[in-house]
């Protein structure tokens, strides 16, 4: 079971992945992107990281998303023009992800626990919002002020930025 | 072997593909659009190594770590889109990908 | 210290209430917003000063420390804020004038997150930390949204430091997966004395590379000169002097004497940190011998500098570490006044070409005096600071044997002097323009570039205040011009 989920979701997410970086038309790339979004909230379930998994829905799928597609639609943009792929651009693509091939899967298996396994149910039990929320509060209280300061400095930007001066 | 036992290797694999393909997003790509969410792609895929790493080493910190930077990304998303909205204010024009001076 | 009292917690009151003052205050109050920010600011610097060698709340502990080189750099960076405010209300911003009010209050949310970085003793802290320094300030670069040039530096700060926060993230993720933790001090516990596993030392790679962004080191460093020329002069000095630093601050904890400061590690990593400081100095340098603007030149000379600041840090010694303290300061002292200048320039001619320097000694002899102390400062002559940190940066890769980096070194420091005399030689030498602008420089800046140049010239005579702050910076205890301790 956990094998199933796992590679239809792995494969589902680099399909999505792939799709948005390759399309042409914005809005599809975009709405591949939300598909890729959701496969990774589902594999966030796999691992029972519950709660990322719903925030993981609901403020990329949700809000990002829509974002990106409300400015879509505003700035009115179209699909580019199919440019040919420079030769040293192309050779560079095809080293690099030769390399990425042969080297990622290597990589992660030189990490100390890579071979570790789990089924669903065992291990330490973490994704609970509670657990998180306390982390959040005592531990990392600070970092949670900070980003609470970070969100601000966003929003006044935003503002600074797209108000129309009356 | 490699479809026995799902291991912590396999999603740090699967992060570091989805990693890389979105580097390959950022580098690529003239869209801003679409760069931008390539940058999204690079940070999700650092969200999956940090969730596979805290579940499969009783880590529960880096669940908070995935917490920031969600709310990094969103911060980063809403500014890079504001700021995308005022360049076709000034410039009039919906052509927002032909920036002469925007090569990396 | 009660948290109330932290610099960081106060930097972001004093924003917030700018922000309200600026909403509520009538029309006619606006005008004094810019001198409420400076004062507030200078009163920051000043508590800052005095307090930043106070340990952080009992709370804090595991995330933030408190010792020599939080204490140093804590004031450092709210001089950074003091000369920015000041700046900013002096930038002229054109058709945007309706929204200076932000422009004053914004700086003072980075130079919190700065001050949470110089005591950062763990990468989570670290990123949150950076990533409040950098959305604000891809904010400030695109502020001036009348001007397309400002607007797309600010989205290409944005796409550069959201690569930089992919790499940094991913780090931090294989780091979790290496080592189990992210604290600086355990790390350097549990990894002492073991070969570096692949893992740690990709993470390590990862880690490096994020930073390598933020101090505009060779190959990442293709950012700055456009995001330096397009962003507001005040953003371009904060971008210049404060974020820079930042990024070495962090490099002396992360690889100096913090996280990764391990035998194990330092072998791989030591020619990395080398060779990209012989890179960074040798395009920073050949590329800003052709310019003609003078924000885009400080982009190049900034470059050059993070070159000889990451060939002294690469020899991962002790006086290498310190070294590169000083020669922060010194950069400060002779960087920043240049950009308050270029700011001035600015209002007057609109834009920062060299040519309208071309006879500047004839109608502004103070002006082009403390300008000439500075920029030779940064040229590393003789008898200025700039030449004392960068002798120390010579000595320190002859101790370290490295003799090639030595002789780069030395070659790219003599062809610096080229484009830091160009200013020089418009300034005393060339004709006048024709036209002359009515407008004059107004008075302050004669004594901020006077004093700058003053204390680059002794500070180049008697060299041993900055020894001794260099010293201090590395101690585990903050042991600086601070308060006592209770």
């Amino acid at each position: 079971m956990e094998q199933i989920a796992f590679w239809s979701l792995a494969t589902g997410l680099l399909t999505a992945a792939t799709a948005v970086i390759l399309l042409r038309n914005p809005v599809s790339s975009a709405v591949c992107l939300v598909l890729g979004l959701v496969f990774q909230a589902a594999l966030f379930v796999t691992l029972e990281a519950n709660f990322l998994a719903a925030v993981q829905v609901i403020v990329y799928a949700g809000a990002v998303m829509v974002l990106f597609l409300f400015v879509i639609m505003l700035l009115d943009v179209k699909a580019e023009a199919r440019s040919p792929l420079p030769w040293a651009k192309g050779a560079g693509v095809a080293v690099g992800g030769m390399v990425a091939v042969l080297g990622i899967p290597r990589l992660a298996a030189s990490f100390p626990a890579s071979h570790k396994t789990l089924a669903w149910g065992e291990g330490k039990s973490l994704g609970s919002a509670q657990e998180l929320g306390s982390l959040l509060f005592t531990s990392y209280a600070p970092l949670f002020l900070a980003t609470g300061v970070l969100l601000l400095v966003a929003t006044v930007g935003v503002v600074v930025l797209c108000r129309r001066d009356s | 072997m490699i479809l026995g036992e799902i291991t912590l290797g396999h999603y740090l694999a699967l992060s570091g593909f989805l990693f890389v393909i979105g580097l390959a997003g950022v580098l690529l790509r003239r869209s801003l659009l679409i760069v931008m969410m390539s940058l999204e792609l690079l940070l999700n895929a650092a969200n999956l190594a940090l969730v596979a790493v805290g579940r499969f080493q009783g880590l529960p910190d880096t669940q908070v770590a995935v917490f920031f930077v969600i709310t990094v990304a969103a911060a980063e998303v809403a500014l890079g889109l504001a700021i995308l909205v005022a360049i076709f204010r000034v410039k009039k024009t919906t052509a927002v990908d032909s920036m002469a001076n925007l090569r990396f | 210290m009660s948290l109330w009292l932290c610099p960081e917690v106060l930097l972001v009151l004093a924003g917030v209430g700018l922000i309200l003052v600026d909403c509520l205050a009538p029309q006619t109050g606006k005008k004094w917003l810019g001198p409420l920010a400076v004062l507030l600011s200078a009163g920051l610097l000043l508590w800052t000063a005095l307090s930043a060698g106070r340990p952080m709340p009992e709370s804090w502990s595991n995330l933030l420390v408190t010792d020599g080189l939080s204490a140093l750099f804590k004031p450092f960076f709210v001089l950074c804020l003091v000369t920015v405010t000041m700046m900013s209300a002096r930038y002229r911003l054109g058709p945007d004038e309706t929204v200076r009010g932000e422009l004053l209050a914004l700086p003072f949310f980075p130079t919190a997150g700065l001050c949470l970085l110089a005591s950062a003793r763990d990468f989570l802290a670290v990123f949150v930390a950076l990533e409040l320094v950098s959305i604000s300030l891809y904010l400030l670069t695109a502020f001036h949204r009348a001007k397309p040039a400002s607007l797309e530096a600010g989205i290409k700060l944005l796409v550069m430091g959201g690569l930089s926060t992919g790499f940094l993230v991913l780090g931090i993720a294989w780091l979790y997966a290496a080592a189990g933790t992210t604290e600086f001090s355990r790390l350097l516990l549990e990894q002492a004395g073991k070969p570096a596993t692949p893992a740690l030392l990709a993470a390590a790679g990862l880690i490096l590379t994020g930073l390598a962004f933020k101090v505009a080191a060779v190959p990442f460093h293709a950012w700055a000169p456009d995001v330096y020329e397009g962003a507001p002069t005040p953003v371009t000095a904060f971008l210049a002097v404060a974020s820079k630093a930042a990024g070495f601050v962090l490099l002396l904890r992360v690889f100096g004497f913090g996280a990764f400061a391990l035998e194990s590690i330092g072998q791989v990593f030591r020619p990395v940190l080398l060779t990209l400081g012989i890179a960074t100095v040798t395009l920073g340098t050949l590329a800003a011998l052709p310019q003609r603007d003078l924000k885009r030149l400080l982009a190049y000379s900034g470059i050059a500098h993070a070159g000889f600041m990451l060939l002294a840090l690469g020899t991962l010694l002790e006086g290498g570490l310190g070294t590169v303290v000083a020669y922060l300061w010194v950069y400060l002292l002779s960087t920043l006044p240049i950009l308050v200048f270029l700011n001035e320039l600015e209002r007057i001619h609109g834009n920062t070409d060299m040519r309208h320097l071309d006879g500047l000694a004839r109608r502004d002899p103070g002006t082009a005096l403390g300008a000439t102390l500075c920029l030779l400062s940064m040229a590393g002559l003789p008898p200025l600071a700039g030449f004392s940190v960068k002798l120390a940066v010579m000595s320190t890769l002859w101790s370290a044997g490295e003799v090639p980096a030595l002789v780069i070194a030395l070659v790219m420091a003599v062809a610096a002097l080229g484009f830091y005399l160009s200013p020089v030689k418009s300034m005393y030498w060339e004709r006048e323009a024709d036209s002359i602008p009515a407008k004059r420089f107004p008075v302050y800046l004669v004594w901020v570039l006077m004093v700058a140049g003053a204390f680059n010239l002794v500070l180049g005579l008697h060299p041993q205040p900055l020894v001794r702050l260099a010293e201090r910076s590395l101690s585990p205890h903050p042991v600086s011009f601070s308060l006592p301790q209770k």
